[in-house]
């Protein structure tokens, strides 16, 4: 089965006055109907990057999206120009976006009204009064408390998660088939993480949209999402389901990744593990695993050979790594208990 | 002593008596300050108006050739000296072309054309380093605007690039041009004093600078004090507009 979108080989390199930076570098993911997907990787491992690539919404200088498909709907999105006619039809219309800051991402000098209502008179091409009266609808359905009341209010008039509701609003009232989230809780507080993610669950269902979650935080969208893509320094190094990421995680990088948060079932004696090392300088990177200064299980074969493809690992699992890390894991876990 | 008598009669409504006119101050004010006034607002149109359209054609077409051709101009605009500019103008349009009148004023309600015939080469003159300013300020404040993060998103939406421009990017950029026109006024009064005087114009700025040259202190008392009350108003109507752009700044 075709899938609903599906990004292959993507690569978006920024020209920047000390160097090449190859913020993503070979990135293939796809997105199925009705599906829930999380993008996870620490700051600066491209993820947001390759999400603004496939509409097209990075800065161009300094950014250039080098090669890859980015197919939805029977079309290569990256065929169409910048600001092309199709392209603007996509964005807003049928794939939404969330970003991650609500307080700089919606417009200050623009009620929250208007700025749902010019998506709506866009796209579907709604009267004025229709498209005010389903924006007060939509704001209503996202929780926000005495909503009609509130609507002509403008952002900073509003809290943090309020404001992320109204961004909610906002990318899915054009009824999109994708929702794209871009660190859509880093700005807010941790109980209205859980809200946020709740309303956006809530909604994509509702909508019979399909979710891309990007964040830091694996954690946090192991309850929501289906299956997960890890990326480091611009490539997908693992990915798979929960189950297989969380159960049977190959990859160290997303090794250490789990072991650095922190969860409930963990008795107090035991520490956070940080992952060793800085994130790589995606300056003049070397052809090898970008992962190799920071990792606690490599062999020479590492140093030797380039930078592993994604390999499979059983059922929809993918790792990208020549170690079998699965094996040495419970060797050291047995050799410290 | 003397100043509290100053103070007290303009608490009346009384600038004095000048020294060499022998006639009212306030008077001799209420003739030129209209003459003034109209020059400026002529050349403040002439600067806000182009001077935003320039900026913003330079900031979205940032690295063009047409954007390094008016950051070119606003440059040189800057630093022309306005009386050079105005003898210039008096050379070319006036005395070797004859196209335009190279002095004097009329009043507008007295005769339109003429009126605006004589005009146009000083408020042009006066224009032209508010214009430079403005050009430059705008692009500044449109390229600082058009990095934020909600233009991203008002592009993520789908919107026209004209859209993004106008309805996102241009009113958070006013709020940032608007400090600079109220400034402008100020060094528009300065800039008339030499208009007036190139173009021998009867406005404030040549009053003023007739004064000065007269040792006529009562009137030059009252001159300063015309203007700083007109920028403070004007600064006022800036803080008002502040109000009216940015919703932030309402406070109910």
């Amino acid at each position: 089965m075709a899938h609903l979108l599906e990004v292959k080989n993507l690569r978006t390199y920024f020209h920047t006055e000390a160097g090449l930076v190859k913020a993503v570098d070979g990135v293939s993911f796809h997105l199925d109907e009705r599906e829930i997907i999380g993008v996870v990787g620490e700051s600066g491992c491209g993820k947001s990057v390759s999400q603004l690539s496939m509409l097209q919404l990075i800065p161009t200088p300094p950014g250039e999206i080098v090669s890859g498909e980015v197919l939805f709907e029977e079309a290569n999105l990256l065929d169409y120009r910048q600001n092309s006619p199709q392209l603007r039809a996509i964005r807003g219309g049928k794939i939404g976006f969330i970003f991650q800051e609500p307080m700089t991402s919606l417009n200050p000098v623009l009620t929250v009204t208007r700025q749902i209502t010019e998506v709506l008179e866009l796209h579907l091409k709604m009267e004025k009064h229709a498209a005010q009266s389903r924006a007060l609808e939509l704001l209503k359905l996202v929780g926000i408390p005495d909503a009609a009341r509130r609507m002509n209010d403008y952002p900073h008039q509003f809290s943090g998660g309020m404001r992320q509701r109204v961004m909610i609003a906002m990318a899915l009232s054009c009824n999109p088939k994708v929702l794209i989230a871009d660190e859509p809780t880093t700005a807010v507080d941790v109980t209205i993480q859980a809200q946020l993610l709740e309303v956006m669950k809530e909604m994509v269902e509702r909508f019979r949209s399909s979710l891309v979650i990007v964040t830091h935080n694996l954690g946090l969208v192991a309850r929501y999402v289906q299956r997960i893509y890890v990326m480091y320094a611009g490539r997908v190094v693992e990915s798979g389901t929960v189950k297989e990421i969380f159960g049977d995680r190959r990859h160290p990088y997303t090794i250490g990744l789990l072991k650095s948060v922190p969860r409930l079932d963990q008795t107090k004696s035991e520490r956070l593990v940080p992952i060793e090392g800085l994130p790589p300088n995606q300056m003049n990177m070397p052809p090898n695993c970008a992962f190799l200064p920071r990792c606690p299980y490599r062999i020479a074969r590492c140093e030797r050979e380039a930078w592993p493809i994604l390999r499979p690992a059983g059922g929809k699992h993918f790792v990208a790594c020549h170690v079998d890390v699965d094996v040495k894991e419970r060797a050291r876990e047995t050799a410290r208990s | 002593m003397q100043y509290y008598y100053w103070l007290g009669g303009i608490c009346r409504g009384n600038l004095g008596r000048s020294l060499v006119y022998k006639e009212d101050v306030s008077a001799l004010i209420g003739k030129r300050l209209p003459v003034t006034v109209h020059l400026g607002l002529v050349s403040l149109f002439i600067s806000v108006s182009l001077g935003i359209t320039a900026g913003i054609v330079s900031a979205v077409t940032r690295g063009s050739f047409l954007d390094q051709l008016i950051t070119l101009l606003a440059n040189v605009g800057v630093a022309i000296p306005t009386f050079w500019l105005g003898i210039m103008g008096i050379y070319f349009f006036g005395l070797k072309l004859g196209w335009l009148p190279i002095w004097g004023y009329t009043s507008p309600f007295q005769n339109f054309w003429l009126s605006t015939r004589q005009l146009v080469m000083p408020a042009v003159c006066l224009a032209v380093v508010p214009l430079a300013m403005m050009t430059r300020q705008s692009r500044s404040s449109m390229l600082e605007v058009i990095r934020q993060d909600y233009i991203r998103t008002a592009r993520s939406k789908g919107l026209k690039e004209r859209a993004v421009i106008m309805r996102h990017a241009l009113k958070n950029a006013l709020i940032l041009i608007i400090t600079l026109i109220g400034l402008q006024v100020a060094s528009l009064f300065s800039g008339s004093v030499l208009v007036e005087t190139v173009f021998n114009i009867p406005g404030v700025g040549r009053l003023l600078v007739n004064a000065v040259f007269s040792k006529d202190f009562v009137v030059v008392q009252a001159c300063v004090l015309v203007v700083a009350a007109l920028v403070a108003v004007v600064n006022l109507a800036t803080d008002i507009a502040y109000g009216w752009l940015d919703p932030r700044m309402r406070q109910g």
